[in-house]
């Protein structure tokens, strides 16, 4: 039983690190648009973009084997 | 409703809270980087560091060919001079500019400059001195008056700088021949509070230039009657599509005179579709005294006439004649000159103090100098074609009655020491040693009125005459720019 609510934390941990890469992503980009460079300048946004894609995928592939 | 808020907080996860409260801080640090609001913040960009996490604010060195940049390396200026940008997401009022280097130059370059693109119309930029060798190397020789601003004395002629000051004002320094006080004085990113005067064998006439002129030219007059009338005729080529604003300004030190303008009203001119325009400038003004003229226009005009009052003029700097179809005489008293040739069809030979010279590279700025040095003795240019750019550190003249030449000598790569300058007077500090074989130096600049273009600030290093040697570079290791400006709380609140 403890060891179902371990696997469904972790799972739930992932799923937020996903919404968070993916919020934080959309928020650069939105940013960016609105004033150009602010964030491009500091912060290469292909490094966020692949942490989501990176997460999102390993999300789909634990959710596959669930 | 405000329980039903609480009820639906309380239900998302402790997780989920936490990072939105990290994208509520990530959008509010940004926002603070994009206001600046303490009105100062530094930006840097270390050439040596191999991990850079973001694009910086400084742009990469242009033109290309003039830097030298393999990975591992520092980039390696080459050229002159070198171009870099800088993003910044709002304006200042300031910029200090720290530039860390390591320098393999020759004893003939001895000058290294930071500056700012000042003027987007003419492309003025404001320099400032990084390193002078000239000037460090006399350092230890010289006797020292001062060091803001540096003075430098041959002898130990003054004990303060007070009587220094007086004295130079008056026109009248201690070794110095009472009339030849500009031979007696060097200056180096100072300019000198000092009245001059002039005598000229023949009377004052009114003028008439008809050879054509393109693109900004400066002029130093010294009329001998209390009222100065100047028109200038000039044709705007069109062929940018950029509007060619016209302005003639009349200053005396820093003091603007009188300003004339002219807006370009045509704002989509078809190629190649010349105006004529024409331009006034009438003021009353003290005689004897010398006054600056600046023809303010971009290189898409061209002065076809000028027509002034006085005589008394002559051309600071540059000329760049062109579609003139004639001989062209032209006189300067500087040893050296600068010409590049707009074309293959205005190379040429020509005759510059009765020495023959050979301008044989089109596009490309050649430097002739005289072998035999005569000292501020009158040189005739004589040119067969034009569309040729001449530049010198002096003056120029079309007529050799009424030459003169109100500028300090400068302390650049062409200074050459002689026993009359007895003066050195300079706004300027040595660089430092920051580690082993870096230097640093830093530069201030004003940045109200600079020219800006998409949120950039446009910066440049020069090292004149660096690419005469193939030895020769500068090594780039940091450059770190300071920029202050007004405050939030100024901005709300003091506007």
């Amino acid at each position: 039983m403890n060891f179902f609510y371990k696997k469904k934390e972790k799972l739930v941990f992932w799923e937020e690190l996903f919404y968070f890469f993916f919020s934080l992503t959309t928020v650069a980009i939105f940013l960016e648009i609105i004033f150009p460079r602010i964030i491009l300048a500091y912060l290469n946004i292909n490094y966020l973009i692949l942490a989501t894609t990176l997460s999102g995928l390993y999300l789909l592939i634990k959710n596959k084997s669930k | 409703m405000k329980q039903k808020l609480l009820k639906k907080i309380k239900s998302i996860p402790t997780l989920r809270l936490f990072w939105l409260s990290l994208i509520v801080i990530f959008v509010i640090v940004f926002l603070t980087l994009k206001i600046v609001p303490g009105g100062k913040i530094t930006y840097r960009y270390n050439y040596a560091g191999k991990f850079h996490v973001g694009q910086g604010f400084i742009y990469n060195f242009t033109p290309p060919d003039r830097v030298v940049s393999k990975p591992g390396q520092l980039p390696k200026m080459i050229g002159d001079p070198l171009y870099f940008s800088v993003f910044t997401p709002r304006t200042f009022s300031k910029a200090k500019l720290k530039l860390y280097y390591r320098r393999n130059l020759d004893e003939k370059t001895p000058i290294i400059e930071a500056g700012i693109l000042a003027d987007g119309i003419v492309w003025r930029y404001d320099l400032k001195p990084i390193e002078n060798r000239l000037i460090d190397n006399l350092y230890s020789s010289w006797r020292l008056l001062s060091s803001e601003p540096l003075i430098m004395q041959q002898d130990a002629y003054y004990q303060d700088q007070e009587s220094f000051f007086s004295d130079l004002k008056a026109g009248n320094l201690k070794g110095c021949q009472t009339d030849r006080i500009l031979e007696c004085l060097a200056v180096y990113n100072y300019s000198p509070d000092l009245e001059v005067n002039f005598s000229f064998s023949e009377s004052e006439k009114p003028f008439q230039l008809d050879v054509p002129l393109r693109g900004a030219h400066t002029l130093f007059l010294y009329p001998e009657t209390d009222k100065l009338s100047f028109k200038v005729t000039v044709t705007d080529l069109n062929l940018d599509k950029n509007n060619d604003p016209i302005k003639l300004i009349l200053s005396q030190g820093k003091k603007i005179i009188a300003q004339s303008d002219l807006a370009d009203e045509n704002r989509a001119p078809t190629g190649g579709q010349e105006e004529i325009k024409t331009l006034y400038l009438e003021d009353k003004i003290k005689a004897k005294e010398l006054y600056k003229l600046e023809i303010k226009i971009s290189d898409d005009v061209v002065i076809k006439k000028i027509e002034s009052s006085t005589n008394r003029l002559v051309f600071a700097n540059k000329l760049w004649p062109v579609s003139w179809g004639k001989e062209l005489r032209v006189y300067t008293d500087s040893p050296y000159l600068q010409l590049k040739a707009l074309g293959p069809a205005s190379c040429q030979d020509f005759i510059f103090g009765q020495q023959s010279f050979s301008l044989s590279t089109p596009y490309e700025k050649q430097e002739f100098s005289l072998e035999q040095e005569n000292g501020n003795k009158l040189k005739e240019i004589h040119l067969v074609r034009d569309d040729v750019i001449i530049e010198t550190g002096g003056v120029f003249s079309f007529s050799r009655d009424n030459f003169f030449n109100p500028v300090v000598k400068k302390v650049d790569r062409y200074y050459q020491l002689r026993p009359e300058n007895r003066y050195i007077i300079a706004d300027y500090k040595g660089p430092q040693v920051y580690r082993g074989d870096i230097l640093v130096n830093e530069a201030e600049f004003d940045l109200q009125g600079v020219y800006r273009e998409n949120d950039k600030y446009n910066f440049v290093i020069s090292v004149p005459g660096i690419e005469k040697n193939p030895a020769n570079y500068l090594a780039i290791e940091k450059i770190e720019i300071e920029f202050s400006g007004r405050t939030l709380g100024q901005k709300l609140f003091n506007f």
